[in-house]
């Protein structure tokens, strides 16, 4: 990664313009505990698609689930995934 | 790869959308200075101005959270929320179109079992409506945990503002239960929708900064405006403002909470991808 952010923190940044950097810092921190038992900074970009996974109830419940998997689809995109 | 490498797809997205979204709150201001000419018609000509912009922004309302509610799945919460708006707006512009109606042109649907199955609907549905809004938040597994008496604290306030606001005239609906089934009603699910804005300015707070924020904020504003109209009807008497001035107030304040639930539904579909 060129600037050294990890990419469950990339993930926290796009979910915030949705869903606000607060909201989005506590469902990823949440996620990546439950999902890897790690703080958000540990997760690897390979794991990001089951974070994604994880995170995915929540964000179908906000915008629905074509527009979840629409989202999830980016992220994924922009991480190279 | 990282969104600081370039202009993530998402961030231009978002940065478009903001202004958009933020630029809807203005509508329901702009609605009240719309319906306050009212004030400076004949009262004939203002009665029919009123029901007319009151229709207006029913259907807009209706048919814009219809819309936005095909954005979610079937057992989805918020599928549920939007349909019940939609469709207790759309029991709203059709009642009242029903008034302006008989206003226009006399008869029409005047039987008072109708129009007040309508009514009891119509709250049901919206106050169903807002709970479900709520409940989609609380159970999204986004809600971080408030202290319990931070909880309660804000219900109880919730619940406090509803009585004051409602109190007297619930008590006075009960009363006259049998020739007032409006007034009963109607503050009942007033009475619901104001317990609630708590609850749904919430979300707002939590999702500040996010393009979400914008819809539980105006879903609660629409319910501020509601207190409000419910708090000017309880008390315009003892303004000593003259009636088509009370009137007109009455009026903005109405139309200014329905345009916030317009503004709602629109953020919501500005918001998704």
């Amino acid at each position: 990664m060129a600037s050294g952010k990890s990419p469950a923190i990339v993930v926290q940044e796009l979910l915030g313009q949705y869903m606000g950097p607060f909201t989005s810092k506590y469902a990823v921190q949440i996620s990546s505990r439950k999902a890897f038992g790690a703080e958000p900074e540990a997760v690897t970009r390979e794991q990001i698609p089951a974070l994604l996974e994880e995170l995915g109830p929540s964000i179908r419940t906000l915008l629905g689930k074509a527009s979840a998997e629409k989202l999830a689809g980016q992220i994924l995109l922009e991480l190279g995934l | 790869m990282t969104a600081d490498d370039f202009d993530s797809t998402i961030n231009v997205r978002a940065r478009a959308q903001r202004p958009i979204i933020r630029a809807l709150q203005l509508i329901p201001f702009v609605a009240g200075a719309i319906v306050a000419l009212g004030m400076c018609m004949p009262d004939a000509t203002a009665n029919l101005f009123y029901r007319g912009a009151l229709v207006t922004a029913a259907l807009l309302t209706a048919v814009s959270a219809l819309m936005t509610s095909a954005g979610f799945d079937r057992g989805q919460k918020l599928f549920a929320a939007w349909s019940a708006l939609g469709i207790g707006y759309a029991l709203a512009a059709i009642r009242h179109s029903f008034r302006l109606w008989t206003l226009l042109v006399g008869g029409g649907v005047t039987s008072r079992a109708v129009l007040d199955t309508m009514l009891v609907l119509q709250n049901v549905l919206v106050a169903l409506a807002l709970w479900w809004f709520v409940r989609a938040w609380q159970t999204s597994g986004l809600a971080a945990p408030l202290p319990r008496r931070t909880q309660l604290t804000w219900i109880f306030l919730g619940i406090a503002v509803a009585i004051v606001a409602g109190g007297y005239p619930l008590v006075h609906g009960f009363q006259t239960a049998a020739t007032d089934t409006v007034l009963l009603i109607s503050t009942a699910g007033d009475m619901i929708g104001i317990a609630l804005i708590v609850p749904l300015a919430m979300p707002a707070l939590a999702m500040r900064g996010g393009l979400l924020m914008h819809t539980w904020l105006a879903l609660a504003a629409s319910e501020v405006f509601w207190l409000l109209y419910d708090v000017w009807v309880g008390t315009k008497a003892m303004t000593g403002l003259g009636a088509s001035t009370a009137t007109g107030i009455e009026q903005i304040l109405r139309i200014i909470a329905v345009m916030f639930a317009f503004a709602a539904t629109v953020a919501h579909r500005r918001s998704r991808l």
